[in-house]
């Protein structure tokens, strides 16, 4: 397995406050690589940084060997890196599969002149974003959705379609920020079927999660944060049970149960 | 003694019912919680007794007075306070000033002294006192809310899903605070989609699906019941 | 009999026979306008201009989501480009079918000057920045006449060469098969030719890849540049094509009108498109075509009826036309707002808009 994406020395400060600093990692292809940390530990800061949100202080991250370093949002998906949201950001007012052809657009090329002209290549390629959308919606689960506007969606599909978007643009690393946040047992359960079998199909995954079981339960490699800083990183087991994480963000696993 | 009562309570968005007539009940003094899957009407309900949304049909008191025709606004100043899901601070303002928000219909000279009692119970926002809400970390936010909600002196604090998008420290922590709160003599109605700990914390219960209460208790006797347990807290039936 | 009637709006050839029967009134329009008074055609040609400034707008605040408040400066720019190059001023006088395109393309130059400063900005800022150059330009017109008079100041352009095309002159009156094709009449069947252009433009541009793209962009510019939007290039191109709509249509105003000054593009003007576009349901674009229309005919039809009325009820007029003008902009906006904000016929999603309850962020919750 060879490197996919590898962060080197990644540093950020927002004002007084040093978000991320000297972060370094690497991740394989066909991985399933999770990030962890407590709130403020600099996980969503890494993901923007990573996405060209914002540019690093220091360090840079580079992907299948060549650096991406400077590039914008929009080149960043173009090279194959696609992400979904904390908040979820999905375009509400649209439908479903609005929302996952706009995902295709990176990835087709009509411009003004083939929209007006609609010639038979723009034809066909609207076609196929339209197909293409369909298929995807059906491989998340929504496709009895297709129509409905994104923002009338119940919470867990909502999440789904934020990941079919995602997957449209055709990424070679999808970056997931809680995609399971709200998500009860059962549909935390669905989402691990998913985004193992979204690996089976060629496209690495890079995670940030709170939800323990799933993190355990999917993910080859986890990376911890705390304060910006790389405090542990290994396989879930080992993880769980490094003294330094467990004090900086799991706590005492007694406390969960019942009194 | 009767705190909150909630009779028949119907709210409708469009042409969709999102709670089907609820009856529920805080007493004074006691933390009750209300649980159930994503889209069972739990943020309606609790929307509908801060008058965020209008009621369709049914009744809410709140001490020995009719509400639900009451602005949100006139409800906060007698009392009852909502901390909304996804906090909803100010983010451009400073931690001191979202705290000065809360005490804005205030007149009395205990804000001073209350705002420090905030800070007691969460040292993390004394230390960023001057710095922009919308920096802080999730669960800092989350605390934010909280203090700010707590600093219109509530008799009876509703919270909407505060543990969620929090680490599970944070949340824990979160949740301790709202017990802590309680004990403290405010009367709590918690909204959560952590049925373990909130479950752990309340004195009693309530379950929501489609709308509609299923189940009530005490809420030890919840944790305990299979179905909830199957149902809510991930376990598979023996 | 009402079911019959429904029944047939079902029939697989009704909208065609629908769109027939628009097509043939809108053809015999003019002449029918014409037996009321030359006038009535004229106000026509006007609506239909504001209708494609309208439409260029809409592009622009509808589809994008970019609220410009100057918008008046393109048509200004296409009007002038006209003016210099088909009139006495400069001595030149090139056919109207090669100075058109050349407005068009100024203008959307322009449009990309105007809006590349703005990328960044967001909802209010946005709209103060275009408001104010929409003045700039307005003032540049009016004080480029020193030291080297170009536009001729505040005095503007006079004797604006018509529209000349094999020898139909769009000035003359000319008698074809017995009807009376007068000069506004002719401008007429052009604004109808051009209008249908812009409308099919319109129709493609919203339901394309792109479409898509400034709606994303309008919905959630960092999602959208998350999915590979170039959201810097799609939006000026939305600025550079309502702009260059906005220049057509000034190049035609100028040779209708034979005469412009900066006068005829002050502020007011672009707040009066942005109003027909709001009022009429942003995004739709046959909304905003309604809006263009009404906000262009009812004035003049209260014109006509109000001040002979008040001259019948008070013997002489005690409130102007200007003024009535501008106190029903400022009522039917107030209706409108309060009792239909999507506006007359608002787009699918303006309605999905409004009417999303108000539900956090997370979009949770039914």
């Amino acid at each position: 397995m060879s490197a996919l994406l590898e962060a080197h020395n990644v540093s950020k400060r927002f004002g007084g406050i040093e978000a991320l600093a000297d972060v370094s990692f690497s991740i394989s292809r066909g991985q399933i690589f999770g990030l962890i940390g407590p709130n403020g530990a600099g996980k969503t800061t890494l993901f923007n940084l990573l996405t060209g949100l914002s540019p690093p202080d220091r360090g840079s991250f580079a992907l299948d060997g060549r650096s991406i370093a400077g590039l914008k949002p929009d080149r960043v998906a173009a090279h194959g890196i696609a992400r979904t949201f904390q908040n979820i950001r999905l375009f509400a007012n649209l439908s479903a599969l609005e929302n996952v052809m706009i995902g295709r657009h990176v990835r087709t090329r009509a411009g003004v002149l083939g929209a007006v002209l609609r010639g038979a290549a723009t034809r066909d390629e609207e076609a196929g974003i339209e197909r293409r959308a369909a298929e995807l919606l059906d491989y998340v689960g929504i496709r009895s959705r297709a129509n409905e506007a994104a923002g009338n969606l119940p919470y867990g599909d909502q999440r789904r379609l934020e990941i079919a978007r995602a997957l449209a643009t055709d990424p070679v690393l999808l970056a997931l920020d809680e995609p399971a946040a709200g998500m009860n047992a059962s549909e935390t359960a669905e989402l691990r079927a998913l985004l193992k079998r979204i690996r089976d199909d060629g496209t690495t995954l890079f995670l940030i999660e709170h939800d323990m079981r799933l993190v355990m339960s999917v993910c080859d490699r986890v990376l911890v944060l705390d304060y910006g800083r790389r405090i542990a990183e290994g396989d879930p087991a080992e993880v769980q049970c490094d003294p330094k994480v467990v004090e900086a963000y799991l706590g005492d696993p007694s406390a969960e149960r019942p009194q | 003694m009767s705190l909150l009562r909630i009779r028949g309570l119907e709210v409708r968005y469009g042409g969709i019912r999102a709670v089907k007539g609820v009856d529920l009940e805080v007493a004074q003094g006691e933390l009750v919680c209300l649980i159930g899957a994503n889209g069972a009407g739990k943020s309606s309900t609790l929307r509908a007794v801060a008058g965020l949304v209008p009621t369709a049909a049914g009744s809410i008191s709140f001490g020995d007075r009719e509400i639900s025709g009451v602005p949100a606004f006139r409800r906060a100043r007698a009392g009852l306070v909502m901390v909304p899901e996804g906090r909803g601070i100010f983010s451009r303002l400073s931690v001191e000033e979202n705290l000065a928000m809360g005490a804005y219909a205030r007149a009395d000279s205990g804000v001073a002294s209350d705002r420090a009692r905030v800070f007691e119970l969460f040292p993390r926002l004394a230390e960023r006192r001057d710095q922009i809400a919308g920096t802080l970390s999730g669960g800092e936010q989350q605390m934010l809310a909280i203090g700010r909600g707590l600093m219109s002196r509530p008799t009876l604090l509703a919270l909407d899903e505060p543990s969620m998008g929090l680490a599970p420290m944070a949340a824990r922590r979160i949740l301790e605070v709202i017990r802590d709160i309680n004990r403290a003599g405010v009367t709590v109605l918690l909204v959560e989609q952590n049925a373990q700990g909130a479950l752990a914390l309340a004195h009693r219960a309530y379950v929501m699906e489609s709308g509609e209460i299923a189940l009530s208790g005490e809420g030890r006797t919840l944790l305990a019941d299979p179905r909830v347990r199957e149902a809510y807290l991930g376990e598979t039936p023996a | 009999m009402l079911e019959e009637l429904a029944g047939l709006k079902r029939h697989p050839a009704a909208p065609w026979v629908g769109t027939a029967a628009v097509a043939l009134a809108l053809l015999a329009l003019p002449f029918a306008l014409a037996a009321a008074g030359t006038t009535w055609v004229r106000i026509t040609n006007l609506a239909f201009l504001f209708v494609l400034l309208s439409l260029g707008l809409n592009i622009v605040v509808g589809f994008a989501g970019l609220l410009d408040l100057g918008y008046i400066a393109f048509y200004a720019v296409g009007a002038y480009v006209y003016a210099l190059l088909a009139s006495p001023h400069f001595g030149l006088h090139w056919p109207f079918w090669a100075i058109l395109p050349i407005g068009a393309a100024v203008a959307a130059l322009f449009g990309v000057l105007i809006g590349a400063p703005t990328l960044k900005l967001r909802g209010d800022y946005l709209a103060i920045v275009t408001l104010g150059f929409g003045e700039i330009v307005r003032i540049f017109l009016n004080n480029l006449s020193r030291p080297v008079n170009i536009t001729n100041g505040p005095q503007g352009i006079a004797r604006i060469d018509p529209f000349r095309i094999d020898g139909i002159d769009f000035s003359k009156s000319d008698t074809v098969f017995g009807l009376v094709f007068s000069g506004p009449i002719k401008y007429y069947y052009l604004l109808l030719v051009v209008l249908v252009a812009v409308i099919f433009v319109c129709l493609r541009l919203q339901n394309s890849r792109i479409g898509r793209a400034w709606e994303a962009i309008r919905e959630d510019e960092i999602a959208a540049r998350a999915m590979g939007i170039d959201t810097t290039r799609l939006k000026l191109l939305a600025f550079a094509m309502g702009a260059s709509f906005g220049g057509v249509a000034g190049g035609m105003f100028s040779a209708i009108q034979g005469f412009v000054s900066p006068e005829s593009f002050v502020l007011v003007e672009s707040i009066m498109v942005v109003s027909m576009v709001v009022l009429g349901g942003m995004g739709n674009i046959w909304g905003v075509i309604l809006g263009a229309l009404l906000l262009s005919f009812v004035p003049e039809f209260l014109r006509f009826t109000v001040e002979p009325a008040q001259r019948q009820l008070f013997g002489k007029v005690l409130i102007e036309p200007e003024v009535i003008r501008m106190l029903i902009f400022g009522f039917a906006l107030v209706l409108v707002m309060a009792l239909r904000p999507g506006g007359l016929w608002p787009s699918a999603v303006r309605k999905r808009e409004l009417t999303a309850r108000d539900v956090p962020a997370a979009g949770r919750t039914r």
